[in-house]
């Protein structure tokens, strides 16, 4: 039994040297090559860099060098330029992987003075695996809104976009703010530039914005750094105020406007009907037919053969007067007789002989002048009043309502109103009963008003009388009123009588 | 009376059925677009979680399928549509031969497969025509690639190859997804 103690005590001593001896052997191994560990891509925009770690031993130096092979039907390697002979833990593939849409493997070559150490990386497709990332990102804050500005990175290709790669890129938004965290996808870019607006958020608030970019067949980024920004608060205060101060402007101007109007009569509220006397304003001003204002002169009238007939007249109508006709007519012969018109025949001689003291006395020929016309144009019916060169003018007051009190005022005017209707027109050599009364036509009345036509009248057709002048019928009026009403068919007697 | 309201009930609701069914089928090609890009990168991640990094050994298999990259340039989104139908329907026949030597991941084939089976009928439904000349080009591409398959005997190298070829095809899927958005 002893024996095989002895046996296998050594046998055991020497398998435990085996094993030491291999281990260390095996470190060594490893210490001397100096084997390159974690061999990584780390590519960012089409930016590939190829990086390791440095073995366990660092006292060993050890250089390096990159190959590179496209998984194509070229089946060569290449040398990856400033990555030969390199001690640098790391090779920039940039370049090297121009080839976006291919794969491609790279070998890490580790020589040390004992030996190569190869190390290959796992294929890797630049359109695949790259980060996209991270966007350009600028905010500008509005009322419960964020505009945000995202402009895509550049791409470490020759004459080459993200946008020229992928031609359609997705993005998402991550708002973050005190309380919460939301994420938005789902969105679509073709620009390299683009901008959205953040809605629904709440106002005064500070929120935190992070977007990302992904390609259809690449979801790999890398999302932009947070950038915060308080939204703003409700618009301006003035936005209000400025519409109503407004309004209320426009509707003060159109009130004063609108009163301005009522007031000045403009406008009328009362839809009614006039009444029936302001109906009559326009007509009742000048039913008196009175003109203008006339200067009155003072006329003498000397009646020579008229008188004898008008006596005669005066016998066949007032049989009581007629006695004292002969001592009259002494009288009138005396005195003068106011101007009245004497229509009688057109053949009778008759002729008045009057004196006229007016101050205007360039009018009196001028009314001479337009005697002479009427008496061209009239006939019958109108008598001719003609002297030599001394023929005045008579002046009447042309009414035929008034005609009572027309013969007023025998002091101060020559002028008479005679009822037309009332004359009776003869011839001498014929009887009374052939004699005609007075046509009491407009057109007589408006040569009567020739007749008393002054400077002021004398250019007008009176057929034209302007109403609208309104003469002041007050005055006139007056005029008319003074006198005692009379009858008609003493007015003649009575203005002798009174002269 | 109460029938013809019921008649009118029955007719309104008709009309509705008719109308809604035309937006729900026309909705579903206008999104096609989206959907099928979904795919594409689901596919494609698939497809590279299958196999591991593309062995070195097999760097002499290494072939140039020569893809019709003319089948890129038609700008008519029913082109493109046919276009990727092929591809997709090429690559689910390519997948379903012989994977015994392939040391890839059995589900993940599988998932691949029914996703591509689900994705060709899906395309089908929103194609009016079909054939072409572009189809034909793609159509002897998929042929090389079955005869290097053939000639490899299916040898792990070989699918390694036709792994990294069908990569390269779902990038080019990517871009006539593209083109089949109007």
């Amino acid at each position: 039994m002893s024996t095989p103690m002895y046996n296998c005590v050594p046998f055991a001593f020497l398998f435990e040297c085996f094993l030491i001896l291999a281990t260390f052997s095996f470190n060594l191994e490893t210490s001397l090559i100096n084997s390159p560990q974690k061999l990584t891509m780390n590519s960012q925009n089409f930016q590939h860099i190829l990086s390791w770690e440095a073995g366990n031993n660092t006292t060993v130096p050890t250089y390096y060098h990159v190959q590179y092979i496209a998984l194509s039907s070229k089946k060569e390697w290449k040398d990856a330029e400033e990555c030969s002979n390199t001690t640098r833990l790391f090779c920039n593939l940039t370049k090297e992987y121009d080839d976006y849409e291919n794969s491609y493997i790279a070998l890490l070559k580790s020589f040390t003075e004992h030996g190569v150490f190869n190390l290959s990386s796992p294929d890797f497709s630049p359109y695949r695996a790259t980060y996209l990332g991270p966007p350009i990102v600028n905010l500008t804050a509005c009322p419960g809104c964020i505009n945000v500005t995202v402009k895509l990175p550049a791409v470490y290709l020759k004459e080459k976009s993200l946008i020229d790669i992928y031609k359609k890129l997705d993005y998402s938004t991550t708002v973050e703010s005190s309380d919460r965290k939301e994420k938005t996808s789902a969105n679509e870019t073709s620009e390299e530039c683009f901008s959205y607006v953040i809605r629904s958020l709440r106002l005064n608030t500070n929120y935190c914005v992070s977007v990302a970019v992904t390609a259809s067949l690449n979801s790999h980024s890398i999302p932009s750094a947070l950038k915060c920004i308080i939204t703003k608060s409700t618009t301006r205060k003035g936005d209000g105020t400025i519409p109503i101060l407004s309004g209320g402007l426009v509707s003060f101007v159109l009130g004063v406007l609108l009163i301005g109007l009522y007031k000045g009569g403009f406008i009328c509220l009362k839809s009614g009907p006039w009444p029936k006397v302001l109906e009559t304003t326009n007509t009742l001003h000048c039913s008196v037919h009175v003109p203008d204002p006339e200067i009155v002169c003072s006329v003498q009238i000397i009646h020579k053969e008229i008188i004898k007939k008008e006596w005669e007249y005066c016998d066949d109508d007032d049989d009581d007067d007629s006695g004292s006709d002969s001592e009259n007519s002494d009288e009138y012969t005396k005195r003068g007789i106011l101007g009245r018109i004497v229509n009688s025949h057109a053949k009778s001689n008759t002729f008045v002989q009057q004196s006229i003291d007016c101050a205007s006395a360039e009018s009196s020929s001028q009314a001479i002048k337009l005697l002479d016309s009427d008496a061209e144009n009239s006939e019958e019916d109108q008598s001719v009043i003609k002297e030599n060169e001394s023929t005045s003018k008579v002046l009447f007051h042309p009414s035929s309502e008034v005609n009572h009190s027309s013969t007023s005022d025998l002091r101060n005017s020559a002028c008479f109103n005679i009822n037309l209707s009332t004359v009776m027109l003869r011839d001498p050599e014929k009887t009374w009963d052939e004699s005609t009364t007075l046509v009491t036509h407009q057109e007589d009345e408006v040569d009567l008003q020739d007749y008393c036509a002054f400077e002021e009248f004398e250019s007008k057709p009176f057929t034209n009388i302007d109403y609208s002048k309104r003469p002041d019928c007050h005055n006139s009026s007056h005029e008319w009123q003074k006198p005692s009403v009379s009858d008609e068919s003493d007015t003649s007697d009575s203005e002798y009588i009174r002269r | 009376m109460a029938t013809k309201t019921q008649g009118r009930l029955c007719l309104w609701q008709l009309c509705q059925l008719l109308l809604f069914s035309a937006g729900v089928m026309s909705l579903d090609c206008n999104l096609l677009h989206h959907q099928q890009s979904k795919f594409n990168r689901y596919s494609l991640q698939l497809l590279q979680k299958t196999g591991r990094s593309f062995p070195l050994e097999c760097l002499g298999d290494l072939t140039a399928f020569q893809f019709p990259e003319k089948v890129l340039k038609h700008k008519f989104p029913q082109h493109a549509q046919m276009a990727a139908h092929e591809i997709l329907q090429q690559l689910f026949g390519i997948f379903s031969r012989n994977l015994l030597q392939t040391r890839w991941e059995k589900g993940d084939v599988e998932l691949f497969r029914n996703g591509l089976h689900l994705q060709t009928k899906h395309l089908e439904k929103c194609l009016s025509t079909k054939g072409g000349r572009p189809i034909l080009r793609l159509k002897r591409y998929f042929q090389r690639i079955k005869d290097f398959l053939e000639k490899k005997k299916y040898s792990t190298c070989a699918w390694e190859t036709v792994r990294l070829e069908a990569q390269r095809c779902f990038l080019y899927m990517d871009k006539l997804t593209v083109m089949m958005k109007n």
